[in-house]
């Protein structure tokens, strides 16, 4: 079964990434012994629902579902209603809810709109988490971008220290504007990176603040990767593809420049 | 779920392989499958789509240039023409090789086929200028046209990155109009999965013509221009893109040009609430 997932997943990381949702749907259905496996270890574009008892919208991954609901990180309550869904200890609940509080004005300072949720789970020696933020940019006539971070965090505590573990994985789709003129051009994919650190941890919301520096300094780390990859990369292989300008007139003229270069130092 | 069903999941995975991946992603169909009786239905009409459609070439035998296995080409099915010799090939669509050479019998008038001819050249001639390594190949098709495609990869598994560009021309000779299409895809996939896929299409008017070398002089000029524009306006967008757009998804930093004061964001909202209790 190992070798089988490490097939499906060599395979989903050569398929569009635009159609990861679809393409996971196809291999469940294909080899459904793998669905466990494959929902959590392929990262999917985040929906988005609003919380029935806040108002707020919040974000649907794995972590949160239990069943068909989902629990709003607003209320602490499953949509649709389930009574026997898991929730986190009262305590780290209360941590939850701080570091969507906390997560929230990162995400307005950052973002300047979107969605955040953060969800926490508890773990025998610690606890385990996950920072969700989804931004779309969509107006019509306009260039249009969706930008989804997925920050898995997994947090050992050890006295007055902590371990994180953190597995971040930023989903970005960008489509050009549409004209009969101009280039279509679809950008979309994944890049995932890892962090392990240990910091000192000073009171229990100690751990919001590592969290919070840990994701922010990984998120401006991947964000210029994104930019170097989606850009400088793909468009220097385009332009490795064809060239711009003529490479025999280029290949004459040099070829002239040394002809004549070679008479000057004869005559010398 | 049904025979039929893992067919199409089968046949659309294989149809959507990035440039020159399409073994892998194979080796990974046929292990998930895990039926190569069934998978033997689809091989054939699942790499001719995605060869048609990607411009994937063979090298002919005893010569110097490859024939791109173009839908233009195909006689039936792994039968493809190789319009430069006249002969045709019989092709192994799963290891895109040719595995032996027959005579073939065309049935173009021989004005279309000098009309092919003098554009083969001319687009051999722009090709080797503006694409470093590349293939092209140039038909005449049953209704009379010239089909005219171009395709350049690079792959790169050790550095986990392929691209390729492709660009098919067709023009009806004596016609005023150029019709055609240019793509790049670029699939870059260390730590993740990128893909960059540009496509622009193009009707251009252009004098009617029927003499061989002023056609093809005429349809090359063209397609010189028209492809150039194409690939500057290609970086301008990019440069634009990576500019504002990720300005509007994120920014680099906060409008304070400061990174996040954690211990203060915390004792503002939540800290008193979380430690009064």
């Amino acid at each position: 079964m190992a070798e089988l997932l490490d097939c499906a997943l060599d395979l989903m990381r050569r398929q569009p990434p635009a159609k990861t949702a679809q393409n996971l749907a196809k291999l469940v259905q294909l080899v459904p012994d793998l669905t466990e496996d494959l929902l959590t270890s392929v990262d999917q574009p985040l929906k988005v629902e609003c919380c029935a008892v806040s108002g707020r919208d919040f974000l649907l991954c794995d972590y949160n579902r239990d069943g068909n609901s989902y629990r709003s990180p607003w209320s602490n309550e499953y949509q649709p209603a389930n009574p026997d869904g898991i929730k986190p200890s009262p305590k780290l609940q209360k941590l939850e809810a701080a570091a969507n509080d906390a997560f929230d004005i990162y995400r307005d300072l950052y973002y300047g709109g979107g969605v955040s949720s953060v969800y926490m789970w508890d773990l025998d020696d610690g606890f385990a988490g996950v920072v969700l933020i989804k931004k779309i940019v969509d107006e019509p006539g306009k260039d249009a971008g969706t930008w989804d971070s997925i920050h898995v965090l997994e947090v050992t505590e050890k006295g007055k220290a902590a371990r994180y573990r953190i597995t971040s994985t930023i989903m970005l789709h960008i489509n050009s504007a549409t004209s009969p003129k101009a280039p279509s051009i679809n950008l979309s994919g994944a890049l995932t990176r890892l962090t392990e650190q240990e910091c000192p941890v000073d009171s229990y919301t100690g751990h919001i603040a590592n969290i919070g520096r840990l994701v922010e300094d990984m998120e401006f780390k991947m964000r210029d990767n994104l930019v170097q990859i989606y850009f400088g990369k793909t468009m220097g292989i385009i332009n490795d593809l064809r060239s711009v300008k003529d490479l025999e007139a280029a290949r004459k003229a040099d070829a002239l420049r040394n002809q004549l270069a070679g008479r000057l130092a004869e005559r010398k | 779920m049904s025979d039929g069903d893992k067919r199409d999941i089968a046949a659309a995975f294989i149809r959507d392989s990035p440039p020159g991946e399409i073994n892998d992603v194979f080796n990974d169909v046929r292990a998930l499958v895990g039926d190569d009786a069934l998978l033997q239905q689809v091989i054939e009409p699942a790499f001719e789509a995605h060869h048609h459609e990607q411009l994937v070439a063979v090298a002919v035998p005893d010569s110097d240039y490859q024939v791109i296995l173009g839908e233009h080409g195909r006689v039936e099915p792994g039968h493809y023409i190789d319009p430069r010799s006249g002969q045709l090939l019989v092709v192994d669509l799963v290891h895109q090789k040719v595995l032996s050479v027959q005579p073939h019998e065309q049935k173009h008038p021989q004005h279309l086929l000098d009309q092919r001819s003098a554009l083969d050249h001319a687009i051999q001639e722009y090709a080797a200028s503006f694409y470093p390594s590349s293939v092209s190949t140039v038909w005449a098709t049953d209704d009379g046209a010239l089909v005219a495609a171009i395709v350049a990869n690079k792959y790169n598994p050790d550095n986990f990155w392929s691209g390729r560009w492709r660009s098919v021309w067709r023009i009806h000779p004596g016609s005023t109009e150029l019709t055609g299409s240019a793509k790049a895809q670029v699939h870059y996939y260390e730590d993740g999965n990128v893909q960059n896929n540009t496509s622009r299409e193009f009707s251009v008017v252009i004098e009617a013509l029927d003499d061989p070398a002023a056609l093809a002089a005429a349809v090359v000029k063209l397609i010189k221009k028209h492809e150039t524009d194409y690939q500057i306006a290609l970086n301008e967008t990019q440069e634009r893109l990576s500019s504002d757009m990720f300005k509007s998804l994120r920014r680099a930093l906060p409008l304070t040009r400061n990174k996040i004061d954690w211990p203060s964001i915390l004792s503002y909202k939540i800290g008193s609430e979380l430690s009064s209790k």
